[in-house]
């Protein structure tokens, strides 16, 4: 098999006395989906951070691209080609919608205070070129015509998918989303599958953390679950939903909520 | 078309020129009128515009809080009053010594932000306003063992700002127009302001000022993009001291004497006031707010002639009543009005999301 | 050896009075993570209202201790006051608001505070009446006056009451509770505005105190006298770790040692290239120093922020 993209060995993560993460390693391929799940406060959000350095783990390496990843630098983890969603989603709430997008494709441009004192004409075409980008994005991702509106004015499910076309103007190798439907509807959630397998298919590997284990399962290649911030089980989504830990441990319990 | 030229001035343009030859004439204007004295006013409030239009950069493109905004107008002055008065016997010329003091200024906001801009906002409001503080006390303190900055007394008989032949400290004849010292300076100043203008307008409609406005918005989600948040912060620091340093160079040349007493805490609220009072972020509410903040002495100073006619004594004494008011006018402000006065549109929304 | 010790004793006055200050900065911070720039000028409300009340009091013929008491009441009075105001009528409607108004908000208040003092009081510096506590006792060649023994006496005591109230009183336990998770308590039953109330009201009586004898210890009242100490006092909270009460107290009596010590030996060590009237310098170097290497403080924790 050849080099993950991304790959995570023995992750350990404390908070004072809690450990959040023990130990979690996970691979992502090119060109797959990875799904992440687990109960509440099972660490998935907490690996998140560590992965996309907003956090720096106390043990454990992460490689993205055969490289080590900067640790407590999210900005560099974005620039080699890593980048995430927000569970709670983080826009730049008062720009306008295609300012939001044009923001991501700030670490894909060069102008500097020159450039834009100046404006030669490479600047201009710079700007002219994020500007029809993001247009292209905000169609792509469902948004057409939304553009000049306020972003925090959307409806919470264009809101996400906002999220998104922000950071695929990053040029990602690898799309990190938290919990991209979270309280969606099923409508929705099936137009969000449909998104999610069309960015794959312009060759962006993703890791998907998300609760709905039917989604998921309909969604992804492989499956790790976490528990108490250890790796419980990884496997395709029909290993993951026969195996016994994981239904003990999540599916079981999910199921009895939904039929109870 | 076969009309009168005058048909392709748009309206727009036609403002344009209008506005123009209005700051062409108002000098002459103005010490026809008022006097001489309100000219000299003028040139100061020209002064404290550029500082706003630098300050703006900090606080209102990248929403970072700088309470030590002054220190780097005085590092600019200082820069102007060393190497251009007999304090080291150095005259170097005007075009040499601005540029650098902006450098400097420059320099110092880098070093400054360098180590704590990782800080969360309120961190970095005391530190800046401890930077403030540090800067006068040196340059207070700086006259020995080897005597610098002239200590308390400050340095006197600095250079007038004077480009190749012409100075602006003299009067001049063109085109059968007499220009005073001041209308002269007055030009000099609005030239500068202009061009901060541009260069300000530019930066916020460009991909820095984009980014600038996301950091502003937030931070983590910025960062988590790809932006060199740091950096970035460093660069809006630096950007708005090299303008405070300009400003600072024009007004040692201007007055022809530096004292660390002209720089004061006070005097970095006065400036937070104007670019608050007019609306953060937005280069016309900051410049309508530096113009009001600066002719408020003015205004006041009746108050304290009033009380001498008909109490027979100051009670109030204007000064403090203006920074009283400074004062009591961010509280204000915040609380009623955060988007200032005249505000762009992103940042009122951003005051009052819920 | 002597002048060492000395300094020692002078340190730990200073650092008593950063304490009772730093005390309110902290308190507020802990439940609000707000900064307030103004407490810093009710140390000097304080010392310019204990000032004035009790030049009245001893007109008036009132026995010195009686005026003393009377005029800290006062004092402590006016500031308390004053802190509910600012709390109510400026800090309170921002605390949904984006971070910078608060902030620029406190700055305000700081400047309404300074210069409505000064309007009051003048720009002049005001003699502090004497409170006939110079008497000094020597100790094998170091002084201790009087004044600095109350102080340091009156800190005690202080601190006492304040943990008291903080960690066996109920008041106590509804801030702790505030400050560790502001929406569980008030889900709790807690009421959460009189505990933010309540952190202010603490705060501004023992700046009333720290005025008091910091104008009794200098002898002098001025409207400027409490940005500088605001400064430091708050490099004490942060150097003990901000929103820690025994790190605000340790921070204080560490950054009064290091200051009287600095002052004492700066220009010994730089051969008077840096003399004592650097020692405010000193003092704000410590503060960016602990900010860049340990920002959690002496006795903080650091809490990761949340994403």
């Amino acid at each position: 098999m050849s080099v993950p993209l991304l790959e995570a060995r023995g992750v350990s993560k404390r908070f004072g006395g809690v450990r959040a993460l023990q130990g979690v390693s996970l691979e992502v391929y090119e060109n797959t989906i990875v799904g992440l799940i687990g109960p509440n406060g099972a660490g998935k959000s907490t690996f998140f951070n560590v992965l996309t350095g907003l956090y720096v783990a106390e043990e454990g390496t992460v490689r993205f691209a055969g490289r080590p990843l900067s640790v407590g630098q999210p900005h560099q983890v974005a620039a080699a080609g890593l980048v995430r969603t927000f569970q709670n989603i983080r826009l730049f709430p008062q720009m306008s919608v295609l300012e939001n997008i044009m923001v991501g494709f700030h670490v894909r441009t060069r102008a500097g205070l020159w450039g834009a004192w100046l404006r030669p004409s490479a600047v201009r075409q710079e700007e002219h070129a994020i500007l029809t980008g993001a247009q292209e994005l905000l169609d792509w991702v469902g948004l057409a015509g939304q553009g000049g509106r306020v972003a925090s004015t959307l409806s919470y499910g264009d809101q996400r998918r906002l999220e998104i076309a922000r950071a695929l103007a990053t040029r990602p190798r690898l799309l990190a989303l938290d919990e991209p439907v979270a309280g969606m509807n099923g409508v929705e959630r099936q137009r969000m599958a449909q998104l999610l397998q069309r960015i794959r298919e312009q060759g962006i590997a993703l890791l998907v953390i998300e609760h709905d284990v039917r989604w998921i399962a309909g969604l992804c290649d492989r499956i790790t679950v976490l528990d108490y911030g250890q790796c419980l089980a990884q496997g395709t989504p029909a290993e993951i939903q026969r195996d016994p830990r994981v239904i003990e441990a999540y599916l079981g319990t999910a199921i009895e909520e939904r039929h109870g | 078309m076969t009309s009168a030229p005058f048909a392709r001035v748009s309206l727009r343009q036609g403002r344009w020129y209008v506005a123009t030859l209005l700051l062409l004439i108002l000098p002459f204007a103005v010490e026809w009128w008022l006097g001489r004295g309100w000219v000299r006013i003028l040139d100061f409030a020209l002064l404290s515009v550029m500082l706003a239009i630098g300050l703006n950069i900090v606080v209102g493109y990248a929403g970072l809080l700088d309470l030590g905004f002054i220190a780097f107008f005085g590092v600019g002055a200082y820069c102007y009053a060393l190497l251009a008065s007999p304090q080291f016997d150095l005259h170097w010329p005007l075009w040499v010594v601005l540029p650098l003091g902006a450098l400097v200024a420059a320099s110092f906001g880098a070093a400054l932000g360098w180590p704590t801009l990782g800080l969360k906002g309120d961190y970095l409001a005391i530190v800046t306003m401890g930077f403030g503080e540090i800067i006068r006390i040196f340059l207070n303190n700086l006259n020995a063992p080897v005597n610098i900055t002239n200590g308390p007394q400050g340095i006197t008989m600095i250079d007038s700002l004077r480009l190749g032949d012409w100075s602006f400290a003299r009067p001049h004849t063109l085109a059968g127009v007499k220009i005073g010292s001041l209308v002269g300076t007055y030009y000099l100043f609005l030239l500068f302001v202009i061009l901060a203008l541009i260069l300000s307008h530019r930066l916020e409609y460009s991909r820095l000022g984009r980014a600038w406005a996301a950091i502003r918005e937030d931070e983590i989600a910025a960062a988590s993009m790809g932006l060199d948040t740091r950096r970035l912060k460093l660069l809006a620091f630096a950007m708005g001291a090299s303008f405070g340093g300009l400003s600072g160079g024009l007004f040692a040349g201007f007055q022809g004497f530096v004292s660390p007493e002209s720089f004061t805490l006070q005097e970095s609220v006065m400036i937070l006031c104007m670019v608050v009072l007019g609306g953060m972020g937005n280069l016309r509410g900051v410049v309508s707010g530096a113009l009001l903040l600066a002719f408020l002495p003015e205004l006041l100073r009746p108050v304290g002639v009033w009380q001498q006619r008909w109490l027979g004594q100051v009670w109030i004494d204007p000064s403090t009543l203006r920074l009283f008011l400074f004062g009591v006018a961010l509280v204000l402000l915040m609380r009623w009005r955060p988007e200032g006065v005249w505000p762009s549109r992103a940042r009122a929304r951003e005051w009052h999301r819920s | 050896m002597a002048t060492f010790l000395q300094q020692l004793v002078n340190g730990l006055t200073l650092g008593c009075i950063y304490a009772l200050v730093a005390l309110g900065y902290t308190l507020v911070y802990g439940i609000l993570e707000l900064i307030n720039f103004a407490h810093g000028d009710l140390v000097m409300l304080g010392a310019l209202l204990s000032l004035s009340l009790m030049r009245l009091f001893l007109d008036w013929g009132i026995p010195l201790p009686g005026a003393v008491a009377l005029a800290l009441a006062g004092a402590m009075a006016g500031c308390v006051g004053v802190g509910l105001l600012l709390e109510r009528l400026a800090y309170r409607p921002l605390r949904q608001a984006p971070k910078l108004a608060p902030l620029i908000t406190a700055i305000g208040l700081s400047m309404t505070l300074e210069q409505g003092a000064a309007l009051i009081w003048g720009r002049d510096y005001l003699a502090f009446p004497d409170l006939g506590l110079s008497h000094s006792w020597v100790f094998g060649g170091i002084v201790v006056t009087a004044i600095q023994g109350v102080i340091g006496g009156g800190t005690l005591l202080l601190l006492t009451v304040l943990l008291w109230i903080i960690h066996r009183s109920s008041l106590g336990r509804a801030m702790r509770a505030t400050a560790q998770n502001p929406v569980a308590a008030q889900l709790l039953g807690v009421d959460t505005d009189r505990s933010i109330a309540l952190a202010f009201v603490i705060g501004a009586a023992l700046a009333a105190v720290a005025g008091l004898m910091v104008g009794a210890y200098y002898q002098v009242g001025h409207y400027t006298m409490g940005f500088m100490l605001g400064l430091k006092a708050f490099t004490a909270a942060v150097l003990g770790g901000i929103g820690n009460l025994q790190g605000a107290v340790l921070g204080g009596l560490v950054l009064g040692l290091l200051e009287a010590l600095g002052a004492g030996y700066l220009g010994d060590w730089t051969h008077n290239v840096f003399g004592s009237n650097y020692k405010d310098v000193f003092a704000f170097a410590l503060l960016i120093a602990v900010l860049i290497f340990h920002p959690s403080g002496l006795l903080g924790r650091h809490a990761p922020e949340k994403v």
